[in-house]
């Protein structure tokens, strides 16, 4: 599984110094936005514009459109080799997005970004009607579908059917066009997002501006601190959302119905990235927050978020299967409670310590 | 052509802006009146100190987007799992059946799931851009002489029952289509300082291309905040009943009254405290409404005309037990000066009145709910917001131009979640807070009048206490 690595952009972040709440700078044609400076805040909150939300948005981005020039080919000449690498960037694609899911906060929420790329579950009755209609297929009808329609679960199950044993000769004509129309609209859906944070999207001023404008006429965050907090109950929250509803949930009920990812088998991978993602925002914006004056508590921060991944990870592939059997139940409640750990550790400690 | 009744108001110079879906909007103005405040009181006091925990005990100290999911900070363990549980039924998207899981969506329906519509367990928006989300707004529909949906109730339209379901399942036919544009009413504050404001123009064609005929009553509502329900549904009736003033007998212009509306489970009347206009009793009766009208999932207290269900009454409770467990946000900055300002504004200008701020809670079946001191500045009752609010479309005792009081607290976060898409009141109208003060009418003629004859620190106070809370 490759791993985004989130590239620190603080150094480059020109142009500080401003004041008057926040700006933006393009320089050898990478855009970043500044607070300012001048407080540990407004570096954590530059830091994290810059270093973690908006190159995790790029990638994701480039990776749909790698997705959606994999179908392309898939489609057009259908083989196996072209199966695997649509399949392959379907995958790649799922990990810059599982690794945004701590900053669901913003765009990719008041505007539908995130119903409309991550619907589960995938309405199979209604596109079967679809596929079995004359509808004319496009990326705009996509778009006008009910979310539980498109998006990365849809384009999932029609890569990999029910348990990933669909062959490339299976995938029909009407499946095949139903494949470009939904990648080409996650696409626009990814291009927007990114739009939304960085351009400006709908008439609005880019988000990224809003966000650097925190405490200096901001009304989204009214303070430095609202930000930071933001920041960091994103973090609570993914590892609250990992723990006790994605893995919780089928787990307690013994369900593979209702496991995310599971036409692909990519479940396990998705919450280990939600948890990445949280330690990126963690050593990218936070940990220069709290290493200073408590070295001890930013060791045990990273040292519980390094338990959280690997203990995702040790256990079974597939999730849906291992959660049938009780011979995996210690080994899925250790990740459950190493999970917890880095959500109450960051809600009972590094929360009070970053907020001044 | 969509018809609405209108009632005009003696004073007001804002032509009906609800009657009709024409209208260019030039020329037109925002509501304003020449009418003779009465002197300040010289000292209006202040709203309790305690007011930093809104929700009482059950308050969670968390102001992100992020403010309006936390469980009630003094519930039990099994609360907060039977809370848990209930998230995610409320979270569950539905699809077309048959289906392993979540079977039920439609065949009609508004949204797919309950947080589809209530974006973070806040607002919803009448249009959100350009983008996949579109329009979280739905119309509500009546007739004054149909088969009535419940005893005293609105009125069903034939074919459409009460709410107009623009979406559906593929292989079937929605109700229509939902058309939202926007005219604009020019105003000034007192100071010269001009503003906009906007009223939505709603047409909506039936499938069969015919629009609706001029019987039916119509009223677009956006999503409300779902948190601090649970407590309002906790202040005891006697306490709502005994802040009405249906006759106005102390003479202040305002006149608030109860909607006494039906209670489908105990087939009694009972004391309206959810919806709009305040037309649901109880939390339980307000899901399983949505579940049955926005989602198109039949339910034991809904079902479909066979009797069958669609979701367990164990589904149902749980997401009626999610709601009432949600947290209300701790207010901000209380004893910034600013805000202190506009706190003893907000009670100068009489908005108090009916934003009752402190109220206290009974006894709850949910123990961590019962008796608590909050701060949701409602009433709960009906007022005459005026004509430029008025639908025209009564519910239950409340009139076309009656409104339920809403809650304030948690308002202040509304733009942390929104950011600048962020819009107020019943339609989504207003795109900010002054916007929607310069809305308020009727009752409320004398409290807006003083926001707009304000000078700008004032009316900036006024909204820094709304944003504190």
């Amino acid at each position: 599984m490759k791993r985004f690595v989130c590239v620190l952009l603080a150094a480059a972040c020109i142009g500080c110094g401003g004041g008057g709440g926040g700006s933006s700078n393009s320089s050898g044609g990478s855009q970043t936005f500044t607070s300012g400076g001048g407080t540990p805040q407004r570096e954590a909150i530059d830091n994290y514009v810059n270093g973690y939300i908006i190159p995790t948005l790029r990638a994701l981005d480039s990776a749909a459109g790698t997705l959606d020039s994999s179908v392309n080919a898939l489609v057009a000449a259908p083989s196996a080799s072209g199966l695997q690498a649509a399949r392959n960037a379907w995958v790649a694609t799922r990990v810059p997005w599982e690794t945004s899911e701590t900053a669901l906060f913003g765009p990719v929420d008041f505007y539908g970004f995130d119903p409309a790329m991550d619907s589960w579950p995938v309405n199979k009755t209604d596109l079967d009607t679809v596929l079995n209609s004359g509808q004319t297929l496009s990326e705009g009808t996509v778009a006008s579908f009910d979310n539980a329609l498109k998006g990365f679960h849809t384009i999932e199950y029609l890569l990999y059917g029910n348990a990933g044993e669909k062959e490339a000769s299976q995938i029909t004509a009407r499946e095949g066009e139903y494949l470009l129309a939904t990648t080409g609209d996650l696409k626009n859906v990814t291009a927007s997002l990114l739009a939304a944070w960085v351009s400006g999207y709908n008439g609005q001023a880019p988000y990224a501006s809003e966000v650097v404008k925190a405490g200096q006429g901001s009304t989204t965050f009214p303070s430095e601190n609202s930000a930071v907090e933001q920041f960091v109950r994103g973090v609570i929250g993914i590892c609250d959302e990992v723990a006790n509803g994605k893995i919780a949930d089928p787990f307690a009920q013994r369900n593979p119905n209702i496991v995310e990812s599971q036409f692909s088998g990519n479940s396990l991978a998705d919450f280990a990235n939600n948890i990445r993602g949280a330690n990126d925002v963690y050593e990218t914006a936070i940990s220069d927050l709290v290493a200073p004056g408590n070295p001890a508590l930013d060791a045990k921060v990273r040292a519980a978020f390094a338990n959280a991944v690997a203990s995702i990870r040790a256990i079974p592939e597939p999730f849906l299967t291992a959660i049938q059997s009780s011979s995996n139940d210690a080994v899925i409640k250790n990740a459950q409670a190493n999970v917890r750990n880095v959500q109450t550790i960051m809600e009972r400690e590094v929360l009070p310590e970053v907020l001044n | 052509m969509i018809l609405r009744r209108c009632i005009a108001l003696i004073g007001i110079t804002l032509l009906c802006g609800a009657c009709g879906s024409g209208g260019s909007g030039g020329g037109e103005s925002a509501p304003s009146s020449d009418i003779e405040l009465p002197p300040l009181a010289s000292d209006p006091g202040e709203i309790s100190s305690a007011r930093v925990r809104q929700g009482g005990d059950t308050t969670f100290p968390d102001r992100t987007t992020l403010a309006f999911e936390n469980v009630i900070a003094n519930a039990s363990p099994s609360d907060t799992n039977k809370h848990f549980e209930g998230d995610a039924n409320f979270a569950a998207q539905f699809v077309t059946p048959p289906a392993t899981f979540n079977g039920g969506l439609g065949p009609r329906f508004n949204s797919n799931s309950c947080d589809g519509c209530h974006t973070k367990n806040g607002r919803g928006q009448p249009v959100a851009g350009d983008g996949p989300r579109g329009s979280q707004a739905l119309l509500r529909i009546s007739t004054l002489d149909g088969e009535p949906e419940a005893p005293g109730g609105v009125g069903i339209v034939p074919g459409l029952g009460t709410q107009f379901q623009d979406h559906a399942v593929q292989g079937s036919t929605p109700e229509g289509t939902l058309d939202i544009q926007w005219e604009t009413l020019n105003g000034s504050y007192r100071d010269g300082t001009a503003y906009e404001l906007r009223r939505p123009i709603v047409r909506a064609t039936l499938s069969d291309g015919n629009e609706l005929g001029p019987e039916v009553l119509t009223s677009l509502r956006v999503p409300p905040p779902v948190f601090g329900v649970g407590l309002l549904e906790a202040i005891p009736d006697s306490t709502i009943l005994a802040l009405a003033d249906p006759n106005d007998t102390n003479n202040d212009g305002i006149s608030g009254r109860p909607n006494m509306v039906w209670d489908v489970v105990k087939n009694i009347r009972a004391l309206g405290r959810f919806g709009r206009k305040g037309n649901r009793p109880n939390l339980l009766q307000q899901s399983a409404s949505a579940y049955r009208n926005d989602i198109g999932v039949t339910n034991s207290i809904f079902p479909d005309e066979d009797g069958s269900t669609e979701i367990t009454d164990t589904v149902l409770k749980s997401v009626e037990f999610y709601v009432q467990t949600i947290a209300v946000p701790s207010a901000t900055g209380v004893s910034n000066p600013t805000v202190k300002k506009g706190e003893k504004l907000f009670l100068a200008f009489n908005c108090a009145q009916c934003h009752t701020p402190e109220l206290v809670t009974g006894a709850h079946p949910i123990r961590a709910l019962s008796n608590q001191k909050i701060f949701p500045y409602t009433d709960l009752l009906i007022h005459d917001m005026g004509p430029g609010l008025a639908d025209g479309r009564p519910d239950f005792q409340a009139d076309g131009s009656e409104w339920k009081t809403p809650p304030l607290w948690g308002i202040g976060v509304t733009s942390t979640i929104l950011s600048n898409t962020a819009t107020f009141l019943h339609d989504g109208r207003a795109r900010s807070l002054e916007e929607a003060i310069l809305w308020h009418g009727g009752e409320a003629d004398i409290s807006r009048e003083r926001f707009r004859r304000a000078e700008l620190s004032d009316r900036e106070a006024l909204i820094a206490f709304l944003r504190s809370l």
